[in-house]
């Protein structure tokens, strides 16, 4: 399917705060209550609109054990986006996401946005983790917040849409440099041969510009 | 330690392959006793293994080996394509860095028996620097070869494998300057390239190259997976890449060996190093097998083997080739077996990701669901199990899962259950009324209005049957129930729930109104008497309104239609129909009929019903208002629009008493004598005796009804005066009747007595007078008959009496007196026998022919006289005896002198065989008579005699039709020029004989009548022989007479 930009992001975050939830919901819209642990990283991808423009996000899916760090952390590079998650029935995936932060911050690209995320906020009556909090959490280290819930579907399109609209402004702004694939953002198909008139000079994004073209 | 630490906790594992040994009977074994395998490949039904010493074995799927010398030296990569049988090397046939690609054609044997070696070229060019191959890629198409370097160079041969000559071969660029230890074609425009340093991807078609990772694999570590993806094995993890980037990642610790892909697996081979082998020798090397389904993302094999030479992956199974040449067969176990395993394990959600990913059937599936549920039921995980029912509709027996909730009290499940049943369109009626019924409980318990919540979902998310819902819910709440019907437009149901349960008429009322013509039609049939009970006002307005011109209220009053021009014909219903609805409510029945009524074209049943209850209220209504509804009645009666049954009307009208209806029905029926008895009956005789006044005069009998009624002596002067001046009853009668009644005195019938005496003696007077007066006139004849005989006659006429001269002869002279000249005579006369001066007047008209003597004539010549009686009787003539009319009343009068009329009268048949003899006789006689009158010296009174009796009688017969016509009304119609005398009065013995042979005694008599005109026989005799009065009074003892007359008077048709 043509796209005009195609946005990657990764999801992180502790163990068993839902976001391979997050993504099932928000690829498939179906929640599965009974969920496998994530071995490794996984991968899904959906069509969104934003400003009238098609933008394909591929979202990488994590896992949250402690022991895969070193293999996430590769996929930290070449994401525009993450959505850093904790659950906010545990407050020690909260009092962790430092750990993360620091993490996605070091190994990604100073662009990246990142948003944070409290999720199952349909388990109101287990809270740990005040909304509150997340909030100040998020305006101390300039991230986006929102509480959402993968099994309600409450706020998890608008997770995802909402960090490809910054990634998106971002882009209109000029902070990402489009023809690095490193940012995670890809020009589309229908976009490439512009960004190849406009002779915007990198070697791999003309590369994938011909490949696109045979 | 690392491994120990995450390894055995991440995946989940089962084992779906049995281990087989010595699958081969030791046949591979015995080839390969000595030697080292260095590489393995497979395809095309057939395994081949190069060893250390430059043997190739091509191993059949009976293990049979086939070994040929494929190098002097050693092989150090081959790869057997897929579907054909080549197999391409690449190995050393002297010593020193100087590799060789063979390609073998096995199908083909040379005269040693082995394979044709098709091709042999060198793998580096002879000007450049000589470097050992590492790795080898073929493309299935037998056009593209890849070959790759131990100093990180990639050299591509674009030409056919099997030609000697090569074709193009080129070097790639920017591959590095690490060992390649993988190379793979995705498709033919793509190559993998996997060094120990990065993974890279070639777009051949533009020699780009892409970069996918920067970390490399060892040696037989990359796969390309599904054909799509390739797979490298790396210590950490094995990691997915496909031509445009990374993908996903398995986490999967253990320096890897070897990395096979089969069917949906991946094998992986890793070295096992044991804490015995890390601390001390290496001799006890040992490999493991980690089998990984990629899909489901579980382990299905993994175990520990002896030191492993190759994983060799053909005719669809899985072999190990141990270090020790043993063969191991890795046999994957079938679903079932697989499923079997979950079950005991109770993984059943497992098992259905295995048995959906491999295509298990459905019933299969099906039944995995339901013991999956059965299982989470047993567990008492009441929520999970019920979804696991759920994915079993439409396939396991609902009762089955019905059955085990309704048990426990948990509806919640049963509830989500029968929702999705319904969901799915798999609902019976059961299911509904069941999951209402679960919905009712549920909110008596918990108060969540589930059903409130059901009932309004508008879009109907949930397929179920309205009706039967609207049934469930009915018996909850009627609120809920009717605002189901309301939301689903079920109008039967809104208007029924509204009339019998909530009884809430006037909404139902309302809504009825705003339904299409059709509906509210329906419905105010089917409720219209439940709702004019209780909401009378309402209910006949919307009656009002749907008989006339009904449109539903909510509709525009001036549509589209009625814009576009186009004229609706309004819709109407029959008032008929819902005449009865309105039982025993007369008033607003009769506001309807009224108003129907009003509207023009309205059936009878509508003035029926309307006059009906009009009556109704009269009766019971006050008197003040009587009046008033009088006036309506009366006024519908009178209406000549107002198409009403009359019989009917004046049933009702009897009934209830309503006079004056019964009165002016009678009048309209012309009912007058059952009038009269009306008034008489109560007592009203001023109004009997108005009605005969009115009516008398068609109907005398009227008169006589009062009189047989005994009416109160005020009215009997003006009733007897009226009776006796129109004689219709004689007095005997009258005083007979009178006597019958015991409150007369004589006082109130003297008047009628004495002027009925007094009249009675005048006649008898007067018939003396006559009769003496005829006496003496007939002796004057007797004298002048004498005279005429017996003594001379004069005539002394000297003046001719045409022509007024002198007479001279010769003349002729008439015993009338008359003289004449004979020429003027002649001139004249008609004929010679009459005078001409008293023919002309003598002479009468022919007679018309009468009634009778037409029937007779006809009898006679009819072939069937009874039709012909027959027919005369339907006409009447048999009916009525005595009408007399003007002419015949005239012509006696003007005829003075009757003589010439007994030769033409047809009665005496002997007369008339004398012929004209005769009429000379008699013209003899009247010269006679004429002579003598004119004797008498009293010219004109002499011949006044006879006439004047004539004319008596016929006054007397004038009389007599009087009173009959009187008495017998309008019977006569048909022949009124019948001269008739009374029946009674003229039958004689003697004509009776003379007449009885032409058929009844009643026509005789007619002819008998008919005779009795004749002036010479009839006049003297009829009128002293027929006083009427007697024979009136005689009468009433002749039954015959008298019934006649009776039955005239009570026919109808009349």
């Amino acid at each position: 399917m043509a796209y005009a930009y195609l946005f990657k992001y990764i999801i992180i975050g502790d163990t068993g705060v839902g976001k391979s939830c997050l993504l099932l919901q928000f690829t498939d819209k179906r929640f599965q209550p009974v969920h496998d642990l994530t071995i490794g990283v996984e991968f899904g991808a959906r069509m969104i609109t934003i400003d009238g423009k098609q933008i394909k996000l591929q979202i990488w899916d994590t896992a949250g054990q402690e022991a895969f760090r070193s293999i996430t952390r590769s996929y930290y590079r070449g994401a525009a986006g993450a959505l850093l998650v904790y659950d906010i029935t545990r407050r020690d995936t909260f009092n962790h996401l430092t750990t993360w932060l620091e993490d996605a911050r070091q190994h990604s690209n100073s662009n990246m946005v990142i948003m944070l995320i409290g999720n199952k906020s349909d388990l109101e009556s287990r809270r740990e983790v005040k909304k509150e909090e997340g909030e100040a959490f998020a305006r101390e280290h300039g991230l986006v917040f929102m509480e959402t819930s993968a099994k309600t579907a409450a706020n998890v399109e608008e997770a995802f849409i909402n960090t490809a609209k910054e990634i998106y402004e971002k882009i209109q702004e000029g902070v990402f440099d489009i023809n690095n694939e490193a940012n995670g953002i890809k020009i589309g198909p229908q976009h490439s041969a512009a960004g190849g008139a406009g002779g915007a000079g990198g070697a791999g994004a003309g590369g994938a510009a011909g490949g696109g073209c045979c | 330690m690392y491994i120990n630490k995450i390894g055995p906790f991440q995946w989940r594992r089962f084992t779906f392959f049995d281990i087989h040994n010595n699958v081969d009977k030791k046949k591979i074994a015995e080839c390969l006793q000595d030697t080292h395998i260095t590489v393995s490949t497979s395809g095309n039904g057939h395994v081949v293994l190069c060893d250390v010493t430059g043997w190739a074995h091509l191993i059949t799927r009976n293990w049979e080996v086939t070994s040929f010398k494929a190098y002097e030296l050693t092989v150090t990569l081959a790869q057997q394509l897929p579907h054909d049988p080549y197999l391409v090397t690449i190995g050393d046939d002297e010593a020193g860095v100087n590799p060789l690609i063979k390609v073998w054609d096995w199908s083909r044997s040379d005269r040693h028996g082995n394979p044709t070696c098709v091709r042999v070229s060198r793998a580096v060019p002879s000007h450049m620097r000589q470097t050992p191959v590492t790795a080898l890629a073929v493309h299935d198409n037998k056009n593209l070869m890849a070959v790759g370097f131990q100093d990180g160079s990639v050299t591509l041969f674009r030409s056919d494998i099997a030609r000697q000559r090569s074709g193009k071969m080129k070097t790639l660029p920017d591959s590095g300057i690490s060992p390649i230890t993988g190379l793979a074609f995705k498709g033919a425009d793509k190559l993998f390239v996997v060094s120990r340093a990065s993974v890279l991807v070639y777009w051949l078609g533009t020699e780009r190259c892409v970069t996918l990772d920067t970390r490399g694999a060892p040696p037989s570590c990359c796969v390309l997976a599904d054909s799509h993806r390739l797979t490298v094995a790396i210590d950490d993890a094995i990691y997915c890449y496909t031509t445009e980037g990374r993908g996903p990642c398995y986490a999967l610790e253990g320096e890897k060996v070897r990395l096979n892909w089969f069917r949906s697996y991946l094998v992986i081979t890793t070295n096992e190093l044991s804490a015995a082998s890390t601390s001390s020798t290496q001799s006890a090397k040992s490999h493991h097998i980690t089998i990984l389904d990629i899909q489901n993302k579980f382990i299905v094999f993994s175990k520990t083997f002896e030191a492993i030479d190759a994983v060799i992956t053909e005719w669809g199974c899985i072999y190990l080739l141990t270090k020790s040449k043993e063969v191991i067969y890795l046999e994957e176990k079938d679903l079932q077996s697989k499923l079997t395993l979950l079950f005991k394990k109770n993984l059943y959600d497992v098992a259905i990701r295995i048995a959906s990913s491999q295509h298990y059937d459905v019933e299969g599936l099906i039944e995995i669901y339901k013991q999956y549920g059965d299982h989470l039921y047993g567990k008492g995980d009441l929520k999970g199990a019920i979804e696991q029912y759920v994915k079993t509709i439409g396939w396991l027996e609902t009762s089955y899962v019905i059955r085990k909730y309704l048990e426990s009290r948990h509806l919640e499940p049963l509830v989500q259950y029968l929702e999705e049943l319904h969901k799915k369109g798999c609902a019976t009626e059961d299911h509904t009324t069941l999951l209402l019924t679960c919905y009712v409980k549920i909110d008596q318990h918990d108060q969540l209005g589930k059903l409130k919540e059901f009932i309004n979902t508008k879009d109907k998310a949930i397929d179920f049957d309205v009706d039967v819902a609207i049934k469930v819910v009915r018996q909850v709440s009627v609120e809920d129930a009717l605002s189901l019907a309301t939301i689903h437009k079920r109008h039967d149901w809104v208007v029924k729930l509204l009339v019998e349960d909530r009884k809430d008429y006037s909404r139902a009322l309302h809504y009825i109104a705003d339904l299409e013509f059709e509906q509210a039609e329906f419905y105010m049939r089917k409720y219209g008497h439940t709702l004019i009970q209780h909401q009378p006002q309402e209910s006949t307005q919307l009656l009002k309104l749907l008989c006339t011109d009904y449109k539903p209220r909510s509709k525009p009053l001036v549509d589209e239609a009625t814009l576009t021009g186009r004229t609706r014909e309004p819709d109407r219903a029959p008032p008929e129909d819902f005449i009865h609805m309105f039982l025993s409510n007369s008033e607003r029945l009769i506001e309807f009929l009224e108003h129907m009524s009003a509207t023009p074209g309205c059936s009878k049943l509508v003035y029926d019903a309307l006059i009906e209850h009009y009556i109704h209220v009269w009766a019971k209504s006050t008197e003040n208002e009587k009046a008033e509804y009088e006036a309506k009645i009366m006024k519908v009666l009178k209406d000549p629009e107002a198409n009403y049954d009359k019989d009917q009307t004046l049933v009702i009208c009897q009934m209830l008493g309503f006079k004056t209806g019964i009165l002016y029905l009678y009048e309209e029926n012309k009912l007058w004598r059952a009038q009269v008895a009306l008034h008489m009956r109560s007592g009203d005789a001023e109004g009997a005796l108005a009605a005969c006044r009115r009516r008398g005069g068609v109907c005398p009998r009227l008169w006589l009804d009062v009189l047989w009624w005994p009416p109160p002596p005020a009215c009997l002067p003006e009733l007897l005066h009226v009776i006796d001046s129109q004689k219709l009853l004689s007095p005997i009668l009258v005083v007979d009747c009178l006597t019958s009644t015991p409150t007369y005195t004589l006082g109130d019938v003297r008047k009628y007595l004495m002027d009925v005496l007094k009249s009675e003696s005048d006649v008898i007077n007067r018939e003396q007078e006559l009769a003496e007066k005829y006496r003496s006139e007939s002796e004057k004849m007797k004298a002048q008959i004498q005279r005429i005989q017996h003594e001379p006659v004069t005539f002394q006429s000297s003046r001719c009496a045409v022509c007024n001269r002198p007479l001279e002869l010769p003349t002729v002279h008439f015993l009338c007196q008359h003289s004449f000249h004979q020429h003027c005579f002649q001139s004249y006369s008609e004929s010679e026998c009459e005078c001409p001066t008293c023919a002309p007047s003598g002479r009468r008209p022919p007679q018309p022919q009468h009634a009778a003597e037409a029937m007779h004539a006809r009898l006679r010549t009819d072939h069937d006289p009874y039709a012909v009686v027959s027919e005369y009787y339907g006409r009447g003539l048999f009916n009525k005896l005595t009408v007399v009319t003007g002419s015949h009343e005239t012509p006696p009068a003007s005829a003075p002198a009757p003589a010439p009329a007994p030769a033409a009268a047809p009665a005496p048949a002997p007369a008339q065989t004398y012929g004209p003899g005769a009429e000379a006789k008699l013209r003899l006689q009247e010269g006679h008579s004429k002579l003598v009158s004119t004797n008498s010296s009293k010219p004109g009174s002499g011949v006044v005699p006879v006439p004047e009796g004539r004319m008596r009688a016929n006054e007397r017969v004038l009389e007599q039709q009087r009173y009959s016509s009187s008495l017998e009304a309008n019977l006569n119609r048909l022949e009124p020029i019948r001269q008739k005398t009374s029946p009674l009065a003229s039958p004689k013995p003697g004509r009776r004989e003379e007449q009885s042979a032409r058929g009844s005694p009643k026509i005789s008599s007619a002819i008998a009548n008919e005779t009795a005109k004749n002036p010479f026989e009839e006049p003297v005799y009829d009128e002293t022989k027929n006083p009427f009065a007697d024979d009136e009074a005689n009468d009433p003892t002749n039954p015959f007479a008298e019934d006649e007359d009776y039955d005239k008077n009570l026919n109808p048709f009349s």
